[in-house]
């Protein structure tokens, strides 16, 4: 047995119930009338022969009133018995609700899983009585309750059906549903509660519940009867645009820069993909086959794109249909600035082969020969003294090459630079006072540095150093390394770097193959980013400097510090506070959001900067205009590729996976509402112990009424009677 | 307190003189005569038949002359015609000697309406002794708790009517009655047998009361008991949860009347029942006495009946 309401609060309330007859029983007891009396010993006789008779009375009347209290405080904890124990009493009344599965994989197949579900739906509310409650929830990333407990009205629910339910762009977000069914599940008073979950069963989300899902899972299965109902599907064929992501080249005005679109088949069979379109803008800029890919392979196709201007451009691909449109577009945004400003701070000593500075190195890195003054990286080199007194408001990226000591204001400085957007780039060679560095740059959570400096260690073996290990991190620098060859990799070699702990929240791009030591890491602070090198800028540790990977991580990483391509992608379904640099709180910006639909967004603080709050309600490009010099703001959001895995468990599977947490799976054979029927059980007893309460209280009034009366009534005038008799008796004897 | 029993129209009045010799009861009553149910020994002359053979003008019956009778009772004319020496008796008529008992003792004071059943009994004693002595008897009053209080000698002048009401008056009443010992000092007391009226609730040892009445009766007493009982504790009426303060020090009481009352009752018929029985074996006059009655209804029906019983004899 069960209960709908609060035991501790109706408990509690029974006991206080309980204990008022009591308490008035006293106080009536206590709150007497007095009188002197003559005829004491008559009194007392009369009491001693009633005094027991008395004492039953009261108690029986007593119990009577508190067992009323008592059953009424059970009654209103809505008590539920299982019909099994006694089905003759309580009334049967069942609360239902219905979780669709609204995310995009149901819209796969000519019949889409989606319009199967609803017509699952249909046959799981046709069970329901009209005036029992009813919650239907489309279930996605972004929940959606479509009715709430409202009595079942069956043209309603089917006009719901009919028309409100629609498939989301999400992803199904199971935790986040089961969390919202165990809230509606409480919500429900009923003695019979119901949850059916009518979903397509992905093996992505069935499979490998998360710890949360199951307690979720079993929470729920706690105080409801919860059924799996499969929806069924016209097949399990799909292939997805899974990413479209920046991979390399320049983000800037006259610069090319590649894309890459991958195409994955998500199906069970080898088919061919199609064809995958791109288009720069609104222009489509190349056509490439996919071609045959066997099930889960997946195949990345380049597309170079050259920007003439800067601004922020749009980048889409777009599959070929097929059983699942929704995962056939991707979209990206990519920033182009006309020109990037560097500002390289030199702080080492000459040393190495060559007897130059970290500086100049970086300098030659990232100022291209072939284009000399009109490279698009701007660089300006200052010894690190002058640091304190540069507008750092005038650069994108700053480069600390080797730089032994900063003040604490310069930190300040820099700080803030990163927080607006701008890039940092430090290397930590032999003159960073490393004391120093930690305290001035924070630690824990607030550090700028993605990593605390430590003591530096020095090769001790037979080879000319250390190499760089294969790159683990999906980072775009890390994709530099990637695709570089593998004996020109390994020719960059290191007899020195600075040993560092990595700091919560950062990324280790690069690391020493034989140490697994870090040697690059990133991490993001405010709208901006910071790269730290644990070697040194020049050759007095490694011959980095002089290597051809050097200047491709420069210049990539100049160009992720401006761009930061990877910040521009959102997922469709979920919220996210976008970074607007330069606006001020409270102010509103006006936001694009895809198919031209326009709102206001009020600007609010986070942490370090100002920021805008933003849901994704649909996949496409949201842009915030430019306002004078504010500049603007575009990013793209896609659906969640996890989503297009549309491969589905047999009614059978998922009765493996989900019984051991007391889901009963339905729909396996015969009529879905019927079977239905047969598992719908409990009762509630509450209006039966409320009867039983309120005839448990008439009987008491009517004993109390009897006990009190009954003298006065039968036998008093008998005894009066004979009183006066004796008396007139007693003169005639005269 | 439920105030529904009716006062006796000899509520009290304003005190002064004579209080308890209330004008409206005494014109109500003053038509009828007290008649002794029997021969009373008189010290004058009255209406009374006495037991004594005396002078009187009532030819009673003939004894035969023993030594030691007065010769002038002699009938000569029954002595012509037999021959012997006969002696004419005639029944003596004298007046009665009235004492009022009046049991003054705490468990008396209690009234639940306007007036105490000791009060009452003051206006019933009162006005009876103003009856006795209206038509030439001598009526006397004692008054007691515990002990005897107050002794007013019987005389048949009005000035023991003031007396009497005076002595009424200054009754401070006091806790216990024991009305058994009372009765045989006073049985011992009574050199005459005459009237003896008692005016208690009697909420006392009944034994001991039962034995002081045929203690009376044996020394030849013409005994009324007055027994005076408020409403409320024919009735007990009381409703609601009650505490009961014992007047005469008994403690109390916490109950709900409704509840008992049943009990109560027959208790109280069984107490009133067994004094009626004894009073009956001894021959003693038992009323009960409801004070929410007028009192001169309780004296006229009580005269009354015992009026119509004395002529059907």
């Amino acid at each position: 047995m069960g209960s709908l309401n609060s035991f501790a609060l109706w408990g509690y309330l029974g006991l206080a119930g309980i204990a008022v007859p009591i308490i008035i029983h006293l106080l009536y007891r206590k709150h007497r009338k007095e009188t002197p009396w003559a005829a004491m010993e008559l009194l007392r006789r009369a009491l001693v022969i009633r005094s027991g008779q008395v004492k039953l009375e009261d108690y029986l009347i007593l119990f009577l009133r508190c067992l009323a209290l008592a059953l009424l405080a059970f009654a209103l904890l809505r008590p539920i018995m299982n019909p099994d124990a006694n089905s003759l009493l309580g009334e049967k009344k069942v609360g239902m609700i219905i979780g669709i599965d609204a995310s995009y994989s149901m819209s796969h197949g000519e019949q889409s899983r989606f319009e199967r579900a609803l017509d699952k739906a249909r046959d799981i509310v046709k069970t329901a009585r009209e005036g029992d409650p009813v919650t239907i929830v489309l279930m996605s990333n972004r929940p959606q309750v479509l009715l709430r407990g409202a009595g079942y009205v069956p043209s309603q629910v089917e006009e719901l059906l009919g028309s409100k339910a629609t498939a989301t762009p999400y992803r199904l977000g199971l935790e986040r549903n089961l969390d919202l069914l165990n809230e509606l599940a409480d919500e429900l008073k009923t003695a019979g509660k119901e949850v059916f979950l009518v979903s397509d069963s992905q093996e992505l989300d069935w499979v490998n519940l998360s710890p949360t899902a199951r307690a979720s899972f079993e929470r729920l299965t706690k105080s409801a009867s919860v059924y799996a109902i499969p929806s069924g599907s016209d097949g399990e064929e799909n292939f997805t645009l899974e990413r479209l992501t920046y991979s390399s080249g320049s983000l800037r005005q006259s610069g090319s820069a590649r894309f890459t679109a991958m195409v994955r088949n998500t199906g069970r069979r080898v088919a061919d993909g199609g064809s995958v379109e791109f288009f720069v803008g609104n222009e489509l800029s190349k056509r490439l086959a996919v071609g045959s890919l066997e099930p889960g392979q997946a195949r990345g196709l380049d597309f170079f794109a050259s920007f003439d201007k800067p601004g922020d451009i749009q980048i889409k691909a777009q599959l070929s249909p097929d059983d699942l449109v929704a995962d056939n577009v991707r979209h990206a945004m990519a920033h182009i600035s006309s020109s990037v400003r560097v500002l390289c701070v030199e702080g080492g000593s000459a040393g190495g082969a060559d007897d130059r500075m970290g500086g100049y190195y970086a300098v030659r890195a990232l100022r291209l020969k072939d284009r000399g003054d009109d490279s698009p990286i701007k660089v300006n080199q200052i010894e690190a003294p002058d640091l304190a007194v540069e507008q750092l408001g005038d650069y994108d990226v700053v480069l600390l090459a080797n730089v032994p000591d900063l003040s604490p204001e310069t930190v300040e400085r820099l700080r803030k630079f990163v927080q607006r957007g701008g890039g940092l780039i430090v290397f930590a060679g032999d003159r960073v006072d490393a004391a120093q560095y930690n305290e001035r740059f924070g630690k824990g959570a607030d550090a700028l540095l993605p990593a605390v400096i430590g003591k530096v260690a020095t090769y001790s073996g037979d080879a000319t150093g250390w190499s760089i290990g294969p790159p683990k991190s999906d980072h775009l620098l890390a994709g530099v390394v990637s695709r570089l060859d593998e004996k020109l990799l390994d020719s960059a070699r290191f007899s020195k770097i600075t040993a560092v702990e990595p700091a919560p929240g950062s990324e280790t791009i690069l690391s020493l193959a034989e140490t697994n030591a870090p040697l690059l890491l990133a991490r993001n602070f405010g709208a901006g980013s910071v790269l730290l090198f644990t070697t040194s800028a020049d050759r007095t540790w490694s011959e980095l400097a002089v290597h051809p990977l050097y200047a491709m991580l420069l210049q990539q990483a100049v160009t992720n510090l401006t761009s930061r391509p990877d910040a521009l992608q959102f997922t469709a379904g979920e919220d996210a506070k976008l970074s607007v640099a330069g606006r001020q709180v409270g102010e509103n910006v006006a936001l694009t959001k895809p198919g031209g639909e326009a709102s206001a967004i009020r600007v609010t603080q986070d942490r370090d900067q100002t920021v805008a709050d933003i849901g994704f309600d649909v996949p496409g490009i949201y842009q915030i205009a430019a306002e004078g010099q504010k500049p603007a703001v575009a990013v793209a959001a896609n659906v969640d590729a996890r989503e297009s895995n549309v491969t589905v468990l047999d009614a059978g599977a998922v009765e493996n996976l989900l019984s051991p947490i007391g889901v009963k799976v339905l729909g396996k054979e015969g009529d879905l509402a019927s079977v239905i029927e047969k598992n719908r059980r409990g009762r509630e007893i509450s209006m039966f112990l409320l009867w039983l309460a309120t005839g448990v209280f008439i009987l008491q009034s009517l004993l109390a009424r009897y006990f009190t009366n009954k003298i006065s009534r039968e036998e008093v005038p008998d005894l009066t009677a004979a009183l006066q008799k004796s008396r007139v008796a007693a003169a005639r004897r005269i | 307190m439920d105030t529904k029993t009716v006062p006796p129209s000899a509520a009290p009045k304003a005190r002064g003189k004579a209080q308890y010799l209330d004008p409206a009861i005494l014109s109500k009553i003053g038509s009828l005569e007290v008649v002794a149910r029997q021969l009373v020994e008189g010290v004058r002359i009255g209406q009374h038949k006495s037991p004594i053979r005396g002078v009187s003008s009532e030819f009673s019956a003939y004894r035969q002359y023993t030594q030691g009778d007065e010769t002038r009772h002699i009938d000569w004319k029954a002595y012509a015609r037999s021959d012997r020496y006969y002696i004419k008796l005639f029944d003596a008529e004298t007046n009665f000697v009235c004492n009022m008992l009046l049991d003054a003792s705490k468990s008396m004071t209690y009234s639940s309406g306007k007036i105490s059943k000791i009060e009452y009994a003051k206006y019933l004693a009162a006005s009876l002794a103003y009856l006795v002595v209206d038509q030439g008897d001598s009526a006397g009053a004692a008054i007691f708790d515990g002990k005897l209080q107050k002794y007013i000698e019987p005389k048949c002048s009005k000035q023991v009517l003031h007396d009497i009401s005076t002595e009424l008056e200054k009754i401070v009443p006091e806790p216990r009655t024991n009305v058994g010992s009372i009765l045989h000092d006073f049985a011992h007391r009574m050199k005459r047998r005459g009237f003896v009226m008692i005016f208690s609730d009697l909420f006392d040892n009944t034994e001991e009361f039962i034995a002081g009445l045929n203690h009376l009766r044996f020394g030849g007493h013409n005994v009324v008991l007055f027994h005076v009982l408020d409403p409320y504790e024919i009735e007990f009426p009381l409703s609601g949860m009650w505490k009961f303060l014992g007047l005469e020090g008994e403690g109390e009481v916490i109950t709900q009347p409704s509840r008992v009352r049943a009990n109560y009752l027959k208790e109280l018929e069984e107490f009133v029942g067994g004094i009626r029985k004894a009073c009956a074996k001894a021959q003693v006059d038992y009323v009960l006495v409801n004070t929410a009655d007028p009192v001169e209804h309780t004296i006229s029906n009580y005269l009354l009946q015992r009026s119509a019983l004395a002529k059907s004899r």
